[in-house]
């Protein structure tokens, strides 16, 4: 019988760009921004929107609807800020593609305090062989974009390594930067500006959607992007059910076509203002288009239990947390999550409770 | 954090990162993004190193934290997964050859995360089911069907009836 993954199990590998410093650095300004997040917490939820502008919503919309696509430069670029917030409304995205380009249907949007991203993909067929498309990083005021090409990229103050870094044509007048370590595999660009003072924002083009040139394509979307969009990012549910201190940290929407066949993920976590000791938000709440009330065998266990008459699967984690699965309620697979004791014990009547006081909008032209 | 604690992280590191590093390429099967994975780790651990130092299992504590950064990332980053047209081709070839390791490595690249998480940490980690199920949190029965899809995932991949994995993980 031969070892089928043994000749991975000690391949040679690259020398190291893991930084214990970095991480130290990183760790210490983490530390002390959750302490200073949870001394202002009730701040975080004013937003501090720019003044003065006021722009037209162009992002792309929970319900598939896409943003104008330009066939040539816009005449004049959209209004740069003159500042920007100092922490953004999860709720909310704040900016918005003003162009695109074509055959980017599936859309993506998650939300936080501390970064915005939003991407825009070219759906999946059995013959694509990488998907290509594009992602907006962008932080408020007081924040950097890490280097690397990773999910958490938000970096408090500014970042010190410019390995991988050039110079670029301004955008739109402002400072601008080639990061040359994203995307990290295959091909594209990636174009970082400060769109306002101490502020910044990047755009990566991943893979055939840049076409011949993905700097050219990087910085026509860097320069038509609008900023200050006060728009909702629509949602699935409501809940209403949710005891103080909980409120939206973190909102992650994302609609697309697979193999032909749409659908779409909303995930809201909730929280008091900072993590928990896990690293994870208190309380997350996730929803998909899946009429079935059994498991799938991989990703969804079977039901073992009901509630008011859905199959659900109740479970415990490590630290106290609970997990509630219901399937098959109008059409959508829901998941309520608690990370750590002390959050399953601010629910009044636990994940059941929560589930009754939500309010499902099961099709995507009654979000909310 | 005091300093008595930092130097313990550092010191823990140094030595673990060789392995955590090791994790995170076959995770994520792309050195880079490893790196990033490792990176991204060993900052949370610095965060939570109070509360992990005091872990029962410190490694286990560490690996969760690895396995959630590449899990979080997955799962933000669905739209980067790649398709492949044709099956990679199963030629025999001997152990460690580099094309071989392309050929897995790209395989196991297709394998969702979750699948693959359990896969690398049982067959090229020597976890046992109990251990993933800790590191994943969920439990052993999840770990051994996830293992069940996750070789007929590959195998079907690979297109070769005839490979076993193996490995101390049971």
């Amino acid at each position: 019988m031969e070892r089928l993954l043994e000749p991975l199990r000690d391949e040679p590998l690259p020398p190291s760009a893991v930084d214990i410093g970095r991480a130290l650095v990183a760790g210490r300004r983490r530390v002390r921004h959750r302490r200073l997040a949870s001394a202002a917490a009730a701040s975080c939820a004013v937003l501090a929107l720019v003044g003065g502008i006021t722009v037209i919503v162009a992002g792309e919309a929970p319900d598939g609807s896409r943003p104008p696509v330009a066939q040539e430069p816009t005449a004049s670029p959209p209004p740069m800020p003159a500042r920007a917030p100092a922490a953004f409304e999860p709720l909310h995205r704040y900016a918005a593609f003003g162009w695109l380009p074509d055959g980017l249907a599936d859309s993506f949007v998650e939300t936080g305090t501390d970064q915005l991203l939003l991407g825009a993909w070219q759906p999946m067929t059995a013959e694509s062989h990488e998907r290509s498309g594009v992602e907006l990083r962008i932080v408020p005021a007081g924040h950097d974009i890490a280097l690397a090409d990773m999910g958490d990229f938000a970096v408090e103050g500014a970042i010190t390594e410019w390995a991988g870094v050039t110079s670029a044509e301004a955008v739109n007048g402002r400072t601008a930067r080639w990061n040359g370590r994203a995307p990290s595999s295959g091909t594209g660009a990636a174009l970082r500006w400060e769109y306002a003072p101490n502020a910044w924002a990047e755009v990566i083009v991943r893979g055939g959607a840049a076409g011949a040139d993905a700097r050219a394509t990087a910085r026509r979307i860097a320069e038509t992007l609008r900023y200050g969009v006060d728009e909702p990012v629509r949602l699935p549910f409501g809940i209403a059910g949710l005891p103080d201190p909980l409120r939206p940290m973190s909102v992650l929407v994302s609609t697309r076509t697979f193999m032909g066949i749409p659908s779409w993920e909303a995930r809201v976590a909730y929280g008091p203002g900072e993590r928990t000791t896990s690293g994870e938000w208190p309380l997350t709440v996730m929803a998909l288009p899946q009429p079935s009330d059994t498991g799938d065998g991989a990703n969804f266990g079977d039901p073992n239990g009901t509630l008011d008459g859905h199959p659900v699967r109740r479970s415990s984690m490590a630290d106290g947390g609970k997990a509630l699965q219901v399937y098959g309620v109008q059409g959508l697979y829901l998941e309520l999550t608690t990370d750590d004791t002390a959050t399953t014990r601010q629910l009044p009547d636990g994940l059941d409770g929560l589930f009754r006081s939500m309010t499902l909008y099961p099709g995507l032209q009654h979000w909310q | 954090m005091r300093k008595e604690q930092e130097r313990e992280y550092i010191e823990y590191v140094t030595a673990r990162l060789p392995v955590l590093r090791r994790v995170a390429y076959q995770l994520t099967g792309d050195a880079h993004r490893g790196d990033d994975v490792a990176q991204q780790a060993i900052t949370r651990l610095y965060v939570h190193w109070r509360r992990a130092r005091n872990a029962d299992n410190l490694d286990a504590y560490v690996h969760t934290m690895l396995v959630r950064v590449f899990l979080d990332e997955k799962r933000r980053s669905w739209s980067r997964v790649r398709l492949v047209a044709a099956v990679p081709e199963a030629a025999d070839r001997p152990p460690g050859d580099p094309e071989e390791r392309a050929v897995l490595r790209a395989a196991l690249a297709q394998v969702p995360p979750r699948q693959r998480a359990v896969l690398v940490l049982r067959f090229l980690h020597d976890r046992s089911v109990d251990e993933v199920a800790q590191i994943l949190d969920c439990a052993p029965g999840t770990v051994k069907s996830q293992t069940s899809h996750g070789l007929a995932h590959l195998r079907r991949l690979l297109g070769n009836g005839t490979y076993a994995i193996t490995g101390k993980g049971e």
